[in-house]
């Protein structure tokens, strides 16, 4: 089964964002090939909900990162091979029988462009199979990973078969003859065009795998240890948002007795930071990647659902509130469905007015703390509805954000701290400007 | 004094702006000639805080618009007619003749038509004229007991000056020699320039008075009467926002016992659009103009404040808020410097959380009510904050602007009752989705 992570929730975390350098894929996306970058997006399109497989990529990754494995290629080695292979044309077989008289004096003369490019491409499928074998050679040398090990032994297998191990002794030419060519050309486009569409597949990969553990290694991100589903347990220590400057990093401890989490804070605080943070990381770490804190264990969710950043245009009313609601109702129906979410409330009902508001926060809130499978966290300004709940549910883990004035300007720590928070700012701001006291010496005409 | 009113006041209530599509400036602006759409600018950017100014205005426009006068002259006479007079560099008749002949020859030799052009525009000034002295004898005689009837007078003097009297006589029908011209051009754009130029002001302010009053009459507006008592009171009927369409009009009543209305309601429900109309009206009647309602009353102000649309941006956060309280700081800097102003707040700090908004609110707005010479609205959809200033504030009026739930979705009336809102549809609309069933069955 996929993890489920719809439009909305893609939008909120920013994982492809509209700008694709400040976004989480833009952060990972350091492949050298077009295909790494393909099989990259892939991966970000689907993440897993297979506690074994999220291992499996968690360790390929970490032994990239702890050997510091270089890409062995050169990045246009592919763009000519993806050229060459795509051509699928069988009239443009190059036969034997063909090398003729004519054929030599075009070549002679130059002219004959067609032979050119695929005897480009077939020296570039040879150049490719030699490097990947010494560098298969070159790992399996050594101490490699034992999940990689069944990954390159597939690759393996194909370059010492029969028809593609020959170019392992090719010397390192510029040039073959004719007849050399159109036997590699038969074998690489057609007869072995599968094998090699593997090598190319299991190379992509490789960029993928570089790329992300150099991502690792310079941002110092942690691998996240993949618990089955079931337990709900998720534990995050230092976690911050990729994409913010000096971000602060909080810790979180989730598991089935405390599975709702319910946020509290003054409005720049940074509640929506840590719901993005949090979304981001449980993104990542069920794709097996590494997340932007400093060690992370969780039980395999099904899917997840945030609702951060829907537009919040107060004039629009009711509407604006009737789309919450429709919001809540397909969240409900998915956990209906599959059953282990997590979802990501950010200021609900927040286009209504306060009784409403109140009224619809506790109920959705008490309806979803119900649920011990999924992990909720539900950010809002109603501090009353967290009374509430406080003492109609015993499963729900208060933390709030901080407010210190620091003179009369309010500064924030950005630490999530236990409890709710009862930050009274605002009236303190009002009595600073001391516009009741303006108010007061009035002389009444 | 000059009426007080700011920059973020203008913009909530869309009211300057030649360029933005349903400013009230352009509403009333239907004026044919340039000086009347620069004088209208200078009527919107001076209100006037003088009730008996206020009132002579109102009767002026109330004149045109009962007679249904329409500008006698169109666009392009008036254009013909000043470009001809503002062209008037001459010193003396020498220099004009010289330039003249200059031209005759251009024409004769080149077959330019500079000379022709002038020709027509002097022509074409010369019927205006002729014109302008007829309409404004028939305007004379119709304005007999309006203050309008000094206007014309002065103007009906400067026509009967014997300076200009040639001109009535003119007979343009005629063909007429080059040296004749250069004599009666000389005279048009020199000698008579500064009685003409009086006159050409004249139907500016003309232009303008028309072009308000058939707005006015065409969108069916009154004329608000100005009182001049030392206490507050305002009472509209009928009230309704301009540019809106199909609007519903309500009644508004503040004066000194009370001077707080406190408006409560949903967000669609038209809270904004109420507050609005007030504001625009206010504004309109201190001008001396016609306003969208059906009668309005109303004692001068010093000024008008409003606090509706600070740009909402939730993301902003405590900047927002703190936007806010610098905004109420100003206004009760003003109210307290002794003016009697009318004050718009919509929506009072709604970008914090609601235990602040609700503090505030009611600190604020009972701080203010106890300034009785001053007019305020107070909206906020925290009805809570309602039922607690009722408690101790006796001099807040209460209304709110209802909805009903026509099946699953909400309508508006748009018309105002008495009370604080009590509309809790958020709830409703919460079951009719199913939505606690729908999560507590998983």
């Amino acid at each position: 089964m996929a993890f489920k992570a719809d439009k909305q929730t893609i939008d909120d975390l920013g994982i492809f964002g509209k700008i694709r350098e400040n976004s989480v894929y833009g952060i990972f996306n350091k492949t050298m090939t077009n295909g790494g970058a393909r099989i990259l997006e892939e991966m970000f399109l689907h993440p897993l909900s297979d506690e074994s497989k999220i291992n499996e990529r968690g360790m390929i990754i970490r032994y990239f990162q702890n050997k510091m494995i270089i890409f062995p290629f050169k990045s246009d080695l592919f763009d000519s091979i993806e050229f060459y292979l795509s051509n699928t044309d069988s009239r443009t077989r190059i036969s034997a029988h063909e090398d003729s008289l004519e054929r030599k004096f075009r070549n002679v003369i130059g002219t004959d462009t067609e032979y050119q490019l695929l005897h480009k491409g077939v020296l570039s499928v040879i150049e490719m199979v030699k490097t990947l074998n010494d560098f298969l050679e070159k790992l399996r040398s050594e101490d490699i990973d034992e999940t990689y090990r069944l990954q390159t032994e597939a690759a393996f297998e194909i370059i010492k078969s029969e028809a593609i191990s020959s170019c392992i002794n090719e010397k390192k030419t510029t040039r073959l003859s004719f007849s050399q060519t159109a036997s590699y050309d038969q074998n690489f486009r057609y007869n072995f065009r599968e094998q090699i569409i593997k090598l190319l597949t299991f190379i992509y990969h490789l960029d993928v795998y570089v790329s992300v553990a150099c991502v690792s290694r310079e941002r110092g991100y942690a691998f996240a240890k993949a618990l089955p589903s079931g337990e709900n347990v998720f534990k995050i220590e230092n976690l911050y948002h990729p994409l913010i400057k000096n971000p602060i990093a909080n810790s979180i401890n989730i598991n089935e007795k405390n599975n709702m989490i319910f946020l509290t804070g003054a409005n720049m605080a940074g509640k929506s930071t840590f719901m993005k943070a949090f979304g981001i990381s449980a993104f990542l770490a069920h794709m097996g990647f590494p997340v932007p804190a400093s060690m992370m264990e969780f039980s395999v969710q099904n899917g997840l659902f945030t609702t951060i950043n829907l537009p919040d245009n107060i004039n629009m009313g009711y509407s604006h509130f009737y789309a919450e609601v429709i919001r809540v109702k397909k969240v409900a129906e998915s956990i209906k469905k599959s059953q282990n979410m997590i979802v990501i409330f950010d200021e609900l009902f927040r286009g209504t007015n306060v009784k409403d508001a109140y009224d619809a926060t506790v109920a959705v809130t008490e309806a979803f703390a119900a649920n011990k499978k999924c992990i909720f966290i539900i950010s809002t300004h109603i501090i009353e509805a967290g009374e509430t709940l406080r003492d109609r549910c015993d499963n729900i883990f208060f933390v709030n954000l901080p407010t210190i004035m620091v003179g009369r300007k309010p500064t924030y720590t950005f630490k999530l701290a236990e409890g709710i928070t009862s930050d009274r700012h605002g009236m303190v701001i009002i009595n600073n400007e001391g516009i009741l006291d303006i108010l007061k010496n009035v002389k009444q005409a | 004094m000059k009426f007080a009113i700011d920059r973020q006041t203008l913009d909530d209530l869309n009211l300057l702006g030649k360029y933005k599509s349903n400013s009230v400036f352009n509403i009333f602006n239907q004026t044919v000639t340039r000086g009347g759409e620069s004088l209208l600018e200078q009527f919107f950017q001076n209100p006037l805080t003088d009730a008996q100014a206020i009132n002579t205005r109102k009767e002026v426009l109330a004149f045109f618009a009962k007679e249904n006068l329409s500008f006698p002259f169109t666009r392009e006479e008036f254009k013909l007619t000043e470009s001809y007079l503002e062209n008037s560099d001459y010193r003396n008749i020498a220099l004009s003749l010289f330039s003249n002949s200059r031209r005759y020859f251009k024409k004769l030799i080149a077959n330019e038509n500079e000379y022709d052009t002038l020709l027509d525009g002097f022509k074409g000034t010369v019927s205006m004229f002729k014109k302008l002295k007829e309409y404004v004898a028939e305007l004379s005689l119709l304005s007999v007991s309006n203050p309008y009837h000094n206007n014309v007078g002065d103007a009906l003097k400067v026509l009967e000056n014997k300076k200009l009297s040639w001109i009535f006589e003119f007979d343009q029908s005629k063909e007429i020699s080059f040296r004749k011209f250069a004599w009666y051009d000389h005279m048009m754009r020199h000698t008579v320039l500064t009685q003409l130029k009086e006159l050409m002001v004249y139907l500016n302010f003309l232009d303008l008075y028309i072009s308000v009053s058939n707005v006015g009459a065409k969108r069916g507006y009154v004329y608000a009467e100005a009182l001049d008592k030392q206490e507050l009171s305002i009472n509209i009927k009928g009230l309704y926002h301009p540019s809106v369409a199909d609007a519903v009009a309500n009644n508004l009543d503040l004066n000194y016992e009370k001077n707080v209305l406190f408006l409560t309601g949903a967000n669609m429900a038209g809270k904004s659009t109420l507050m609005k109309s007030f504001g625009i009206s206010i504004y309109l009647a201190h001008m001396g103009f016609p306003v969208p309602a059906k009668s309005m009353v109303f004692n001068v102000c010093n000024g008008i404040y409003t606090s509706i649309n600070v740009p909402d941006n939730l993301n902003m956060g405590y900047s927002h808020f703190y936007a806010e309280v610098i905004r109420v700081k100003k206004i009760a800097t003003e109210v307290a410097s002794g003016k009697k102003l009318l004050v718009i707040f919509d929506e009072l700090f709604k970008g914090t959380n609601v235990k602040d908004a609700y503090d505030a609110t009611v600190a604020i707005t009972e701080s203010f009510s106890k300034i009785h010479k001053c007019a305020f609205i107070v909206s906020t959809h925290i009805m809570e904050a309602g039922i607690k200033l009722k408690e101790n504030c006796p001099n807040i009026a209460f209304k709110y602007l209802p909805s009903v739930l026509k099946g699953k979705i909400p309508t508006y009336t748009y018309i105002l009752e008495e009370g604080i809102s009590n509309d809790r549809h958020g709830m409703m609309i919460i079951n009719n989705e199913k939505i606690i069933e729908t999560i507590t069955c998983c």
